[in-house]
């Protein structure tokens, strides 16, 4: 059932595009395969999701029909909301990163995907976490000399200071 | 020809002396390891190393760059082995069946497969340089848009046998990947598409932070919500080291004899390069294969085309380049500047004027993939003892290396996002039985397939019957893929047939 709603709100998206981007796209000296060319890509790709909705429909037992949202998609199971607060924290994570710089911000995501699957002691937690994120700064700033997000502030001033400590 | 020796001797001289071959070494284990970090191309290693070439000899200089491209094109394939991201687009396919042989354990034999292969590749590409660069480029200029378009569609067709239980939504899913590669410009007419006024989407989706979420982000956020699926981490060490042997090598001369000559060809044609030839050696084993369905499970034949192939392009990508002085590629433009930085005149004339520099750069290929075979032995067992480490430290590494591999490439954090949203599609498609690496596919090969596409249609302005009549190779091509496409679908249809269900 999960997999029906999905490609069936997947097939409304495609349509929503198929409709949007053919109007939007402006057409350059009457070339009009500039929005023909992804319009049959949408198109064929709805008619593939819509026929496969009608076989997974045809398919279901009738039991299955009748069950809730929160059933079919277990948001009740611990897992998911494991799942969903990972994709949360990284979502803050990566909104974040050029406001907090990588070096700063990075040990704390690494420490939290440590401990969530399954490292038990803190302390082992945080110092893989600094190493990594060491590791990986060292390598890319002071070998390769390419640059990592600094951060704003203050933060971007103290991560330009560190990226020059060794000249 | 004997002058042909002669010029290759002599670069192999210089290569010789001890502390040039020290260089050497140094230079192609430097360039697999900028290979194998997320974000580093062949580029970016030829830049790094070019200031070193300086002060050398122009022979050595020029065998030094070659050696360091080759090899860092080779180490693309570690990352997308070791951890399913791809260094570079082209490694995408490595990771069909390298990852699921690194899930078995069997970390050191599929990275040193990956390795040789590559070795192997980039030897028969610089064998076929040495002797049919003249030959090769006539038939290449054959090839025009139409031809081009067939050769993608080729590869594309790869698509149905990545699945064949779910052939409809596999299709589906290469559909995807081909529309999401319009989003952004367009490429010939420079009309935004899809990108309702947003500045971010106008340069398109990118394909590596698509690449890296769609596989590395997929795989880690699939362990949160069922754990322990991964046996990474728990390996154990002396089956995870051990490497493959010549037996099974030679047990795949023929693949990789054939997958190298596909790889160099491909690589000739101008705006082919390394990603399409990988899809379509790939694609071509999987339909001459005796076992087809184990394709994608995690065999040697899987790592071994792709490695070919993408490593033997990238030697015939030189080709056009020290020909006709027209790069295949990013890398072949980046050593083109290199070489001209060196006193090369790449073009026509190079053969005429400086024949010990086209030679030098033959040798460098070859140096290149004999060194890699010692360096590949040393590298894959410190590589593979990475896969000890327990999978919760594996996983924030992965996650490092991901975002610093995006960002790196072209230093926006837009990209970032793009990774976190292909990781999100990609784990809403795996679980509703899409198949991601077709959605790849699709975004890897579709800009090439658009262009050539509508560049054919306004070429045949008197129908496309009558212009198709004057190209007997796209001809040739196209009835190729249909029978492939037929035969796939009426082989998926007798299976579902026999099983009762439908497509």
């Amino acid at each position: 059932m999960a997999e029906f709603i999905i490609c069936g709100l997947l097939a409304l998206f495609f349509l929503v595009m198929l409709i949007a981007g053919y109007v939007t796209t402006a057409v350059f000296l009457g070339d009009e395969s500039v929005r023909l060319y992804p319009s049959v890509l949408l198109l064929a790709i709805i008619l593939c999701l819509v026929l496969h909705c009608v076989q997974l429909w045809k398919k279901l037992p009738s039991e299955e029909k009748k069950r809730s949202i929160a059933d079919i998609f277990r948001l009740k199971d611990r897992q998911t909301h494991i799942f969903l607060l990972t994709i949360v924290v990284t979502i803050l994570y990566f909104l974040l990163l050029d406001t907090l710089s990588f070096v700063l911000l990075t040990p704390f995501i690494c420490l939290y995907y440590i401990m969530m699957l399954g490292e038990t002691s803190w302390l082992k937690g945080i110092v893989t976490s600094i190493l990594i994120t060491a590791a990986v700064y060292c390598v890319f700033i002071y070998g390769l000399h390419i640059r990592l997000p600094r951060g704003t502030g203050i933060i971007r001033e103290l991560t330009m200071k560190l990226e020059f400590l060794f000249g | 020809m004997a002058e042909a020796f002669a010029y290759l001797g002599q670069s192999f001289s210089i290569i010789c002396q001890p502390i040039n071959l020290l260089i050497m070494f140094g230079g192609v284990i430097f360039g697999v390891i900028m290979g194998a970090l997320p974000g580093i191309s062949a580029t970016m290693a030829v830049i790094f190393c070019l200031t070193f070439t300086y002060s050398m000899d122009p022979v050595m200089g020029i065998t030094f760059l070659c050696a360091v491209n080759c090899s860092a094109v080779t180490g693309g394939g570690i990352t997308a082995i070791l951890f399913n991201i791809p260094g570079t687009p082209a490694s995408a396919v490595t990771t069909f069946d390298g990852s699921p042989m690194v899930k078995r354990g069997e970390v050191g034999r599929a990275l040193s497969l990956d390795l040789f292969s590559s070795a192997i590749g980039n030897l028969v590409g610089a064998v076929i340089m040495f002797f049919c660069t003249a030959p090769l480029m006539v038939a290449a200029l054959r090839f025009g848009a139409s031809e081009m378009c067939m050769i993608v569609l080729m590869g594309l067709s790869v698509i149905i046998f990545l699945d064949e239980s779910n052939i409809l939504l596999t299709i589906a899913s290469g559909l995807i990947g081909l529309w999401i590669s319009t989003i952004g410009q367009d490429p010939m007419t420079g009309q935004a598409r899809y990108t309702f006024g947003s500045s971010f989407l106008l340069a398109g989706v990118d394909m590596l932070p698509f690449m890296i979420g769609m596989f590395a982000l997929t795989e880690l956020y699939s362990e949160f919500l069922t754990p322990e699926k991964t046996k990474l981490g728990k390996m154990d060490p002396r089956k995870v080291t051990k490497l493959t042997n010549f037996k099974e090598m030679f047990s795949m001369r023929w693949l990789l004899l054939r997958d190298s000559i596909l790889g160099t060809v491909v690589g000739i044609l101008p705006g082919a390069g390394s990603t399409i030839a990988s899809f379509l050696s790939y694609s071509m084993e999987t339909r001459i294969s005796k076992h087809p369905k184990d394709f994608g499970t995690g065999i040697p034949e899987g790592i071994a085309a792709s490695e070919t192939a993408n490593n033997a392009a990238a030697a015939g990508m030189m080709i056009p380049l020290v020909a006709m002085g027209i790069p295949g590629g990013t890398s072949a433009a980046m050593m083109s500047i290199a070489l001209n930085i060196q006193g090369v005149k790449v073009g026509p004339l190079l053969l005429k004027t400086q024949p010990l520099y086209l030679y030098s750069v033959v040798a460098g290929m070859l140096f290149a993939s004999i060194a890699m075979v010692f360096v590949s032995i040393l590298i894959a067992k410190v590589f593979a003892r990475v896969l000890c480490l327990p999978y919760r430290y594996l996983a924030a590494m992965i996650l490092t290396l991901a975002i610093v591999g995006c960002y790196a490439k072209n230093g926006r954090i837009n990209d970032v996002y793009i990774m976190l949203g292909a990781g999100v599609l990609g784990i809403l498609c795996k679980r509703c039985h899409f198949n991601n690496s077709a959605i790849v596919l699709g975004l890897v090969l579709g800009n090439l397939f658009e262009v050539n596409l509508r560049r054919t249609l306004n070429l045949a302005t008197d129908g496309l019957l009558p212009y198709l009549m004057h190209r007997p190779i796209t001809i040739v091509l196209l009835v190729t893929v249909a029978a492939i496409f037929f035969f796939a679908i009426r082989k998926a249809n007798r299976k579902k047939a026999d099983s009762g269900g439908v497509i």
